[in-house]
């Protein structure tokens, strides 16, 4: 499931180059994952992980050209086959999704033991999924170096995975998995 | 009436005026004697719009002399918050990408900057969105082609904040760079917050996770309202 890490993530910019810093990425991290953990993320567009859990949505789609539902390609084609090309013609198109319902579960973390609060009132205490504010998302699959605003009011740079359900399987039962989870988001 | 012989001399007492007078003293000037030209008060502070004034002082203003001035108000358009770090995602589903911490009140007109862009990998684009506090206002905004290839392009998003309308007083738009195209949405799609802005959050998904988004360089500006 979720899994929460400090970060940022580790600079892939030589020291002193001019311009901006780049650092691995979401992409950069997942691809690590399988390929050095194998560690799978979640990457179905109905499994949402979020501040209250995670939630399994019911998705509807609908393919909108110019505002109006359009031709499928099979439709499409067999208009050009009638040699009407105008008939025929591929509007821009977009797919409209929209969530018409969604269950909200308990959802199993783990977070990284280098995310603490810094805040004076709670100097040095783990950051817990309470501390997240209302209508947080962590989504699924990767997310490097956003951040987030604690409820506390503290302000953290945070990057953090969703696995799915074997992979967390074995994320809890391997310590080693863990421990190369944390270090390609964090470093050694 | 003639000046005696020998002179007698007196401590001045000229007065500045607006007319010439004789005067009526029976003792001289010395001509290293000292006019009380000048005096220790200050000038006034000067305010917007003041009327011009002749003034009644009877003395003069030195050379070097300073009026108060008054305060210049703030700049129309005032940083309220942001951040620049390069956050990144390969969600599927809405996530919150980058947090920016203000505090802004109800009714401050603010405009939202964020540079965008994704990566090649998949014939697929992304989509945006902002959050208010715990308000989604919008989403799912593509912001991009489905063309697999990197992309880039900027948000540009602006809020009457706070105000609740048949068109929810807000607009997002976004820009592509290396196509021009804008894609805009209309008006939001939930009432924005009506207590103070603590927290606009930049959130967004990619359609498929073999791309990445990223979201950077991102600015809340508040404009004054008078």
């Amino acid at each position: 499931m979720l899994c929460i890490c400090q970060g940022p993530t580790l600079r892939t910019s030589p020291a002193g180059a001019p311009g901006k810093v780049h650092r691995l990425d979401a992409g950069m991290v997942q691809r690590a994952l399988a390929a050095t953990v194998g560690l799978a993320c979640e990457h179905s567009n109905t499994i949402q992980h979020r501040w209250n859990g995670r939630a399994v949505l019911t998705i509807q789609e609908r393919r909108i050209r110019k505002g109006a539902s359009g031709l499928v390609l099979s439709e499409a084609a067999a208009l050009r086959a009638a040699g009407d090309p105008l008939l025929a013609e591929m509007l821009p198109e977009q797919v409209e999704r929209t969530v018409v319902s969604e269950t909200v579960g308990p959802q199993e973390s783990w977070t990284s033991p280098s995310v603490v609060h810094l805040c004076t009132e709670r100097a040095g205490q783990p950051v817990a999924l309470a501390d997240f504010p209302d209508g947080f998302a962590f989504g699924n699959g990767v997310t490097c170096n956003s951040w987030v605003r604690l409820s506390c009011g503290e302000s953290k740079l945070l990057s953090w995975c969703v696995l799915t359900p074997a992979a967390w399987t074995r994320h809890r039962a391997d310590a080693g998995a863990r421990e190369a989870l944390r270090q390609i988001f964090e470093g050694v | 009436m003639k000046i005696t012989n020998p002179a007698i001399y007196g401590t001045p007492a000229l007065v500045l005026g607006t007319a010439n007078a004789e005067g009526s003293a029976t003792t001289a000037v010395r001509t290293d004697a000292t006019l009380a030209a000048f005096d220790a008060t200050a000038p006034v502070t000067q305010a917007s719009a003041d009327v011009a004034a002749v003034g009644v002082a009877a003395v003069a203003a030195r050379r070097d002399h300073r009026h108060g001035m008054p305060t210049i108000s703030a700049s129309a358009l005032t940083r309220a918050g942001g951040n620049t770090t390069e956050a990144s995602t390969t969600s599927t589903v809405r996530v919150s990408i980058s947090t920016s911490t203000v505090s802004i009140a109800v009714g401050t007109p603010i405009l939202v900057w964020a540079a965008l862009r994704k990566s090649a990998g998949a014939a697929t684009n992304a989509e945006v969105g902002v959050t208010m506090n715990a308000t989604e206002v919008d989403h799912s905004t593509s912001w991009c082609s489905s063309t697999d290839r990197a992309e880039s392009g900027v948000l540009l998003g602006r809020y009457f904040y706070g105000q609740a309308s048949y068109l929810r007083a807000g607009l997002l738009e976004t820009n592509e760079g290396t196509t021009p195209t804008t894609s805009t949405t209309g008006a939001l799609r939930a009432d924005m917050p009506a207590v103070t802005l603590t927290s606009l959050i930049i959130n967004g998904r990619v359609i498929n996770a073999l791309i990445t988004m990223f979201v950077d360089e991102v600015h809340v500006y508040a404009l004054a309202v008078a």
